[in-house]
């Protein structure tokens, strides 16, 4: 900074001043963006997020006549070994950890209807308001997830988001999808973590050489379902339960956050959730949809209660589904699941005991749906 | 509605199209609707309660202004400040209150019948009426008269960029600025952008990934002290980051609109002592408590032992006012403790003072930056049992696996905080590169730092902006 008073700029050169940092300050970023991704995009690790194409096959290869479809919440609960041995069913989950109604019915149509499997029953469990908020979790890591199974372009993903995320929200989605294309970011994202990542690693290698991967791997176990605390709302589990999988990027894993309910407000309207073309699908495929209400930890203690409009959403989605040929199971008022059997927030614990425990609870109460399997069927 | 959202950019640009246009009584009414949509974006109930605040210190702060019987000007006083605190402590304090007398009537066998109820805390509700509660105060002390005009009082208490999480403004700053007409120049405007990209940077990039780290660790039933510490440094890069990146939004939006708001932070982990950091960080908050608590308690003009207790007082409520829980107060606590005792450790040991050259300035910083770090353990800790075990953790009982990932992390978080922590306090330094927010000048050289500024930032948030978003810390307060 020069000393004295410095001489005013005229009003064209001040504009031209200002047009110059917008364009610059735009320019670069758009121009490195792109440059990245075209030279670098396809040797990026994509992380282990479900993969759409593995999953149909192993559906394909495997034939199950029950999938349940959902997040943690279904993740922590079922486990499909012990579930299909008391059962009689061959179980198979489709699921994703922190995924809700969208990528749900996305699961549905893209993996499940595509695989080509004709299966008996296809549950999908929730919570509270999660099949009536469709724009909840779409965006950051779901974001990807999303992409691969082309959300986007589906014509029921339109109908119900497109006014969320463009044309309804108008200028504000409009201008979200020109920056996402003036700057596409997920490229440059994915490499540019990572490698801080490694960066901090190799500065903390304290001598010895460890491969980044195990220091993944260390990471994971370090924040795995049984390492956290119990009085805290969490929704960090993993998609297969397994801790040591969640992913191969610590810095993306799942925020424990505590769950906060979206609309309070039954809506069975096409363009209000993607609940009615789940349906929509499951009559088009032949199959029966079961929706499964997840007891949350709060409720076991009666600390949260149905509020009235909980009661009344409840009431209405009950009878929504009941004309529509579907099935609603709801576990939230079972006294026999008790407050021992949670390991973080909502989450089931995953000890083999407490596991076959609450299978067993779970079982007792799916089993008037789908009635019992024919393999190995129990009494 | 966050700063950090698609809807707040469209926001701004629309009140800017039409704000400029405007007379200077317009831009009041305009600034005030804009707001009041702004607070109320989410629950409309909130706007009851700026709505009640402000009516009521305005006819009080009239009624204390017109008097000159001191009585009754005292009165008026009393009950501005009364109905403001009532209000606060209501939605703030009474859960906790409650909850606390009914464990110790429960503890000597009183079973009280369930009279706890659970509000939820409107956003920004300590802001506000702090700055609410000085300016009544100012009117009294004859430090700044009345605002005479409802319209720019509700200006004052409601302007939108400041309102959720400060900076904690004087009646005697702003209001000044919102009698005049509003024009800001091309000098303004773009620096209001750096600033406004720079805060951006610091929330997305730095503080919500430092923020990844540190929810984790606190997510765990039994961390390991190199993890656990981790995981402190983590969250002393998240706040600083969270904070700062609001303030800058805030000021930088109202840069754009015109208005000036005071700087909050001072590269606070650079101070020398707890005292100097508390010059550094949240300085709205600080002086807030030195001119309306701490001086009038009797400040540092009396005895040791007085200067302790005003000062341990003054902290207390400081931390009680970050949040109705026993950690904050602690916090509060251990903060006036340290400053209480350090000059007299200065007088002990020399080198705490303000000897031993650039060596002496390096320890004391690294110490300080170390305090203020446990502070942040029992900040973020809101469980006592918990706080009270993790004292307990032994740096020798960890093994090598444990080392490395709670210095991973570490080195991780301060990665993404180095252009706040290091690079900007260095550049501040050598004095040889234009403040980011400088609107003195219009040159070319000027034009080129605030180009490459902005382009870094912009840069930095594509390359490396966390995608698990997380709310400001301070909301909560």
């Amino acid at each position: 900074m020069g000393n004295g008073p410095m001489p005013a700029p005229t009003k064209t050169t001040a504009v031209l001043q200002l047009l110059c940092l917008i364009a610059v300050a735009l320019a670069v970023p758009a121009l490195v963006c792109r440059g990245v991704r075209v030279v670098e995009a396809e040797s990026f690790p994509t992380g282990e997020k479900l993969d759409p194409t593995t999953e149909r096959q192993r559906l394909q290869q495997d034939q199950p006549d029950w999938i349940f479809v959902g997040n943690s919440m279904l993740n922590s609960r079922v486990d499909t070994r012990y579930l299909s041995r008391i059962s009689g069913h061959k179980i198979r989950k489709v699921s994703e950890g922190g995924t809700q109604s969208a990528l749900w019915f996305l699961f549905l149509k893209r993996i499940i209807c595509e695989s080509g499997v004709k299966p008996a029953n296809v549950t999908v469990f929730f919570r509270e308001t999660d099949l009536t908020w469709p724009d909840f979790r779409v965006t950051g890591l779901n974001e990807q997830l999303i992409a691969k199974l082309d959300g986007p372009a589906q014509p029921e993903w339109q109908q119900v988001m497109a006014w969320r995320t463009a044309a309804g929200a108008g200028i504000a989605g409009a201008m979200s999808n020109a920056l996402k294309t003036l700057l596409p970011t997920e490229a440059l994202l994915d490499y540019s973590r990572t490698r801080l990542q490694g960066f901090a690693f190799e500065l903390t290698e304290f001598g010895q050489s460890v491969p980044h991967g195990v220091r993944r791997v260390e990471l994971n176990e370090l924040f795995s379902l049984s390492g956290l605390r119990h009085d805290l709302g969490s929704d960090a589990a993993t998609a297969n339960g397994s801790a040591a999988q969640t992913t191969n990027n610590s810095a993306a894993i799942a925020d424990p956050g505590v769950y906060e309910n979206g609309p309070m407000h039954f809506d069975p309207s096409p363009s209000a959730s993607f609940l009615p073309h789940m349906i929509a699908l499951a009559k088009s495929s032949g199959f029966k949809l079961n929706f499964h209400r997840v007891k949350r930890r709060a409720q076991v203690s009666g600390l949260a209660a149905d509020s009235r409009l909980t009661q009344a959403y409840m009431a209405d989605l009950r009878a929504y589904l009941a004309t529509q040929d579907c099935t609603f199971t709801d576990e939230s008022k079972d006294a026999a699941i008790t407050a021992d059997l949670y390991a973080d927030g909502d989450h089931i614990s995953s000890a083999t005991a407490v596991q076959h425990r609450y299978n067993d609870i779970l079982w007792q109460r799916l089993r008037p749906v789908i009635g019992n399997g024919s393999r190995n069927p129990k009494p | 509605m966050v700063f950090q959202s698609i809807d707040y950019l469209l926001f701004l640009v629309a009140l800017l199209a039409v704000y400029f246009w405007l007379p200077q009584r317009g831009q009041n009414v305009l600034l005030i609707a804009a707001s009041y949509l702004f607070y109320g974006w989410v629950h409309s109930w909130y706007l009851i309660l700026i709505g009640t605040t402000t009516l009521f210190d305005w006819g009080c702060a009239l009624a204390i202004d017109a008097s000159t019987d001191a009585t009754r000007r005292r009165r008026f006083l009393i009950l501005s400040l009364g109905v403001n605190f009532a209000i606060l402590c209501a939605f703030k304090y009474f859960g906790f209150f409650a909850e606390n007398v009914t464990t110790v009537l429960a503890s000597i066998g009183l079973m009280p019948s369930p009279w706890i109820i659970h509000i939820a805390l409107p956003a920004g509700i300590s802001f506000f009426t702090f700055q609410s509660a000085s300016y009544a105060i100012d009117v009294y002390r004859r430090h700044t008269p009345a605002c005479r005009s409802l319209v720019e009082y509700a200006t004052f208490v409601s302007f939108f960029p400041q309102l959720v999480a400060g900076p904690i403004e004087r009646a005697g700053h702003m209001l000044p600025q919102y009698r005049t007409l509003r024009r800001p120049g091309l000098g303004n405007i773009r620096s209001g952008l750096v600033l406004i990209l720079w805060g951006l940077f610091q929330k997305v990039v730095i503080a919500d990934s430092a923020a990844l780290l540190a929810d984790k660790v606190f997510s765990l039933a039994a961390p390991s002290f190199p993890v656990l510490w981790g995981g402190v440094l983590a969250f002393g890069v998240q706040i600083y980051a969270d904070f700062s990146g609001y303030t800058d939004m805030a000021r930088g939006s109202a840069r754009l609109i015109g208005i000036e708001l005071c700087a909050n932070f001072n590269d606070p982990y650079m101070a020398q002592s707890p005292t100097d950091f508390w010059r550094r960080w949240h300085m709205s908050l600080s002086t807030w408590f030195r001119d309306y608590v701490f001086i009038p308690l009797g400040g540092s003009r009396t005895t040791a032992s007085r200067i302790a207790v005003n000062l341990i007082i003054t902290f207390f409520l400081s931390g009680l006012w970050h949040g109705a829980s026993w950690n904050f107060i602690i916090w509060g606590l251990y903060h006036g403790v340290l400053i209480a005792l350090w000059p007299h450790l200065a007088r002990l040991i020399p080198v705490l003072g303000k000897s031993g050259g650039w060596a002496g300035t390096v320890l004391r910083v690294m110490l300080t930056f170390t305090l203020v770090q446990i502070g942040w353990l029992i900040f973020r800790e809101h469980s006592v049992a918990m706080l009270v075990r993790t004292c307990t953790l032994s740096p020798f009982a960890a093994s090598a696996a444990e080392w490395r990932m709670g210095a991973g992390m570490a080195v991780q978080a301060l990665l993404y905080g180095l252009p706040l922590l290091v690079v900007l306090p260095l550049l501040r330094r050598l004095g040889s590169f234009p403040a980011l927010d400088d609107t003195r000048s219009l040159t070319w050289r000027w034009t080129l730092a605030q180009t490459t500024a902005a382009t870094l930032c912009l840069m930095g948030i594509c390359a490396l902006r966390c995608a698990v978003g997380s709310d400001f810390i301070y909301f909560q307060f």
